[in-house]
């Protein structure tokens, strides 16, 4: 039995992130006054790139896609299935950089660029995450997810950490002000750029893994009561995405120092607060 | 309908490129995108990029200098696509008709879909044009490539994409 | 203690003294060829045996003893020669302060014990020499085949082995005296090697890892002092158990010259002028690796002391520092190097922590690290000798040159960074040790520069990776027999350590780890579960291990053999010009240039180093 919630949620997490990435777009589109594409957008996508023609400029920037959606797979399944915490951060960051490595794999100016943007991200991002399980361990003795889903609100104990989760997730979805790699205006697609087709297939649906993975990750703080649950995940997603309509984007030297400069230190204090004794 | 020929229908995605014009058109391509006419709606984003496009859009009266770029673009959309000529311009020169640096419109160069006139074409009239163009693209599949006229005869011998992207670029 | 191994720590001793005399006599390179390849295999050989029979206790005769501080008076005096030959102030001084240091040692606190004491530590820093420092000999053997002088080839073999002897007696001694004479054996042929090629640089370069590895052996004396003054004995194993910590802070700052920690990295980079065969073996998988080894051999006294904490925080700042400056680095070497030392400055932190989870990471990032930096830096000598390309940007596309180099490349690449692989298994048991030890400042430097360590990789494979189908070489290059095979045996024990890595650790790392903090493990909570690894707070399934095992040996073999048959090839994005890209890397050059950096880091690390010396005097 409690294999099989787990099992389930890897299994339908492509129909959910699809779903979850087209309620994005929608609540992007209705904060922007429109009407907006459909909530199964994603899913049209997908079929439409399915069967296009595929054209290549090498094979191995072609595999590179497709190993970028198996470590994400991977990451989500530890996630899901009550793995390591740390090897859940690790596995993300591995997928990121296995998406730059294939990027590299081509000769395209933009796509170079993106590719060193790609893992200026995984250099944003990762840090904080592991501070975070750090002050987890602080709190629930342990690393191994089965235990930390078991626990309740951890937001009462942990607010900094949740907010600094909060700021690092702009950077996390690729969304203002953080979107450096995929920087439309000004590398076109950065990374993703030379995929076409049926290989940018698995970068998409990576994409939407990586959203499940991020509600996931919310929703380990509000643990207990699944309405609350689910709140708190619209309500940061709907947070996030006002973030994204209302600001430009900066550059990448600034994505890293804030994370530095705001998110750690959150972190710091809300450590010091918990050994302390106060929170 | 097959699901993928409807998501072929309910999912394109745009490039768009202009060969010279005014930018007339292409200010009113812009504000297709905006939110008054939102054709998000249907699922069209603009990509910039040709290899995820499905639409392209082309204005302008294709001067000689964008001739071979705009084959190179073309070439580098993967099948199944159609071209939309947005504009007078391109669709027989309009303005700038019998110029000496004007090829008189897109389909001199590559094979074109569906034409849409008016200088400049209203956002209306685009929108209307994209949505025959989705008719159209509803009926294609990804095996028929069709090389320009153009480049049949330059190039006679070659049949493949690689090839005359080659071709071309050691000029 | 069981002797019935004593002759296989004397044997290692004098084998490879003997064929370090052998390959200097012997004038045909053919001969030497031959010589080396049947002496590299001996001495692996001989490290799988030690390994099995270990602990062994030999005593020695006591003439060896005055022998002994003889080669040290020796040593001593030819240093001072080369100081004076080249008019170096700093080097004649030192030598002069070792000298009187030396003499107070012998006249006061001479002890009679001659012993090598080898417990499991020792064997497999002996198994490392044995196995990668066999391998390099043999490789060597082809790489100064071109564009090296071949008469003086003869004196470089020899000292490599000489080099291995010296390295293994140094493992085996208990004596610091003989650690110091040891100690500065490695510093000679670290000096001889690195000016191998006698041209301005090289000799430059020399007299600098001369005279800062000449600290470290002052470090060590004024341990050797110390101890003996405060505590009445120069022998390790006694001095461990006294619990001391100025001896200790003292050899951990020997240690931390010899590992080339900032602010003494200098050395090591410019010691990359040097064949490469000596920067595989001595500056990256064996002499280096002293360093660790010292601390892990104080490391159980340290535990659980401000000494430790401070210790600790040292090797995280190494490690990020050196990863930051390696972010700015063009050649390709000098990359491999700063990551080295950033490596071993994680291996010193776990040293510092000293819990068992830390010193199973630390013996983890040592066994895996020797392995693959050594790859790297063999694949660094076919890159330089068979495609000239020593910077970044000249081995850009190098995929369209040679297939198979640049895959090996990406493999090593892939092995310092991303999972599955040894060194980051390694790094995830160290952030789980330094989160439950609670040594908060070292997490927060150790995180910033794991996520840099693989940005510096990721720009690596992705300068050699860069091509076109269209450019596909029609059959790959074609590498000698020797390349081949001494790479590819890294790439096998690569690849076997990785995956059978529970059985391993329970063979072989816990059983090291035991020996250094004399207890049993059972009570630290590491079990096996199939292939997987169960931890106290932490956990890594077999399915994770298999899943991304077979991920990282499909990508390269697949990316090599399989086509696409059915799809178009065209060519990238140029906004539709006919353009070639003239495309370079990222290199941070405005922020991050490692000279203003490292004025920076040097003067803050120095205070580390303060700090350890009070902390070993309070």
């Amino acid at each position: 039995m409690d294999f099989l919630l787990p099992a389930s949620l890897l299994v339908l997490s492509p129909l959910i992130g699809g779903l979850l990435e087209g309620t994005f777009r929608k609540l992007n589109a209705r904060m922007q006054n429109r009407v907006g594409p459909p909530i199964v957008q994603p899913f049209y996508d997908l079929f439409k790139l399915l069967q296009k023609r595929p054209i290549l400029i090498n094979n191995y920037h072609v595999i590179m896609a497709y190993a970028h959606l198996v470590a994400m797979v991977i990451a989500l399944a530890t996630f899901l299935l009550g793995g390591d915490f740390l090897l859940v951060i690790f596995f993300h960051g591995m997928s990121l950089a296995l998406l730059s490595m294939g990027a590299y794999g081509v000769r395209s100016s933009y796509s170079q660029v993106g590719a060193t943007r790609e893992l200026l991200h995984i250099l944003a991002v990762e840090p904080v995450l592991i501070m975070i399980a750090a002050n987890l361990y602080l709190n629930t003795g342990t690393f191994l997810l089965s235990e930390i889903f078991n626990s309740n609100f951890l937001f009462k104990s942990m607010p900094l950490a949740f907010l600094a989760l909060v700021a690092v997730l702009p950077a996390k979805l690729k969304k203002s002000p953080f979107d450096v790699s995929e920087a439309h205006q000004e590398i076109i697609g950065g990374p993703e750029i030379e995929y076409s087709g049926p290989f940018y297939a698995p970068i998409y649906l990576a994409k939407w893994l990586e959203e499940v993975l991020s509600a996931g990750l919310i929703a380990m703080f509000f643990l207990g009561n699944p309405v609350i649950t689910l709140i708190a995940i619209s309500v940061t997603f709907t947070f996030v995405l006002a973030v994204d309509n209302s600001t430009a984007r900066l550059s990448y030297w600034d994505m890293v120092k804030y994370t530095w400069e705001i998110s750690i230190p959150l972190v710091l204090v809300n450590l010091v607060l918990n050994y302390v004794g106060v929170l | 309908m097959s699901i993928f020929a409807l998501s072929r229908v309910k999912s394109p995605w745009i490039l768009h490129y202009d060969t010279g014009g005014c930018n007339g058109c292409d200010i009113e391509i812009l504000a297709v995108l905006t939110p008054r006419y939102d054709v998000e709606r249907f699922g069209m984003i603009n990509r910039g990029n040709p290899k995820q496009a499905d639409v392209f859009l082309v204005t302008g009266p294709v001067t000689k200098r964008c001739r071979e770029r705009l084959i190179n673009l073309y070439l580098q959309v993967p099948e199944p696509k159609v071209v939309v000529a947005v504009g007078s311009c391109a669709c027989d020169g309009g303005v700038f008709r019998n110029m000496y640096n004007v090829e008189n419109g897109v389909d001199k160069v590559i094979p074109v879909d569906v034409y849409v006139p008016g200088c400049a074409a209203r956002p209306h009239q685009i929108i209307d044009g994209v949505v025959k163009a989705l008719e159209i693209l509803s009926k294609k599949t990804k095996e028929n490539i069709e090389l320009p006229e153009y480049i049949k005869e330059r190039f006679p011998s070659l049949n493949d994409r690689r090839k005359v992207l080659e071709e071309m670029r050691k000029r | 203690m069981m002797n019935d191994g004593a002759m296989i720590p004397i044997s290692l001793v004098l084998i490879p003294v003997l064929f370090s005399l052998l390959n200097l006599a012997i004038p045909s390179h053919k001969a030497r060829k031959i010589v080396t390849y049947i002496g590299g295999g001996v001495i692996a050989l001989l490290s799988f045996l030690l390994w099995l029979k270990t602990p062994i206790q030999v005593s020695l005769h006591p003439n060896v003893n005055s022998l002994i501080i003889l080669l040290d008076y020796a040593l001593i005096f030819y240093f001072l020669k080369e100081g004076i030959v080249y008019k170096h102030r700093t080097i004649v001084s030192l030598t002069t302060v070792q000298l009187v240091l030396l003499s107070i040692l012998v006249a006061y606190f001479h002890t009679e014990s001659t012993y090598f004491i080898v417990d499991r530590l020792s064997a497999v820093m002996a198994l490392i020499v044995g196995t990668v420092g066999s391998t390099i000999a043999v490789y060597s053997t082809r790489y100064m085949e071109e564009g090296e002088d071949l008469n003086r080839e003869n004196r470089f073999l020899s000292v490599i082995f000489l080099f291995l002897g010296a390295m293994n007696a140094l493992v085996f001694s208990d004596n610091l005296e003989w650690i110091f004479f040891f100690y500065e054996c490695t510093t000679f042929t670290s000096y001889y090697l690195i000016g191998y090629r006698r041209d301005e640089l090289s000799i430059r370069n020399s007299l600098l890892a001369l005279w800062m590895n000449q600290i470290g052996g002052i470090a060590i004396l004024l341990s050797a002092i110390s101890s003996a003054y405060i505590h009445g004995t120069i022998l390790v194993q006694e001095l461990i158990k006294t619990g001391a910590l100025l001896p200790i802070s003292l050899i951990v700052i020997g240690a931390m010259v010899k590992s080339a920690q900032v602010p003494f990295q200098s050395w090591l980079l410019g010691a990359m002028v040097a064949p490469t065969p000596v920067s595989a073996l001595l500056h990256s998988s064996t002499m280096v690796k002293i360093g660790p080894y010292l601390v892990f051999r104080v490391s159980d006294v340290m535990d659980g002391t401000t000494l430790g904490s401070v210790v600790a925080l040292a090797g995280a700042f190494t490690f990020t520092s050196a990863l930051v400056m390696a972010l700015s680095q063009i050649e390709f070497k000098r990359l491999l190097a700063y990551s080295t030392i950033a490596s071993l400055g994680a291996m010193i932190l776990c040293g510092g922590i000293g819990t068992p989870l830390a010193i199973t990471a630390g013996i983890t990032l040592l066994v895996f690290h020797a392995v693959s930096k050594a790859f790297l830096f063999l694949e660094a000598g076919i890159s330089e000798k068979e495609f000239h390309a020593k910077t970044l940007e000249e081995l850009f596309g190098l995929i369209t040159k040679g297939p198979i180099t640049a895959w090996m490349i990406t493999f090593g690449a892939i092995a310092m960074a991303l999972p599955p692989f040894g060194m980051f298994i390694g790094k995830w048991i160290l952030i789980q040790a330094a989160v439950i030890s609670k040594q908060y400042p070292t997490l927060f430097l150790l995180v910033f520069g794991s996520a840099v360590s693989v940005i510096v990789y990721m720009k690596l494979i992705g300068r050699v990776l860069a091509g076109r189908e269209t450019e596909r070489p029609r059959k790959s290059e074609s590498l000698s027999p020797t390349y081949l095979i001494t790479t590819l045996v890294c790439v096998i024990a690569i690849a076997i350590l990785t995956l059978f890595y529970t059985s391993f650790a329970n063979s072989v790392i816990e059983k090291v780890t035991e020996d250094i903090i004399h207890k049993s493990l059972i009570e630290s909570g590491i079990r096996e579960k199939g292939l997987g690894l169960i931890l106290n707070a932490g956990r890594i399934d077999s399915w994770q291990l298999l899943l991304l095992f077979s991920l990282a040996f499909a990508l390269p073999i697949l990316g090599y053999f399989h086509t696409w048959r059915k799809a178009d090839l065209v060519y990238e994005y140029t906004c539709g010009e006919p353009i070639e890209p003239n495309l370079g890397a990222y290199y941070f050059l405005d922020k991050l240039n490692d000279e203003h950096l490292s004025r920076i880091f040097n003067p803050i690390a120095s205070v580390f180093l303060l700090l350890i010396l009070l902390m070993g005097v309070l």
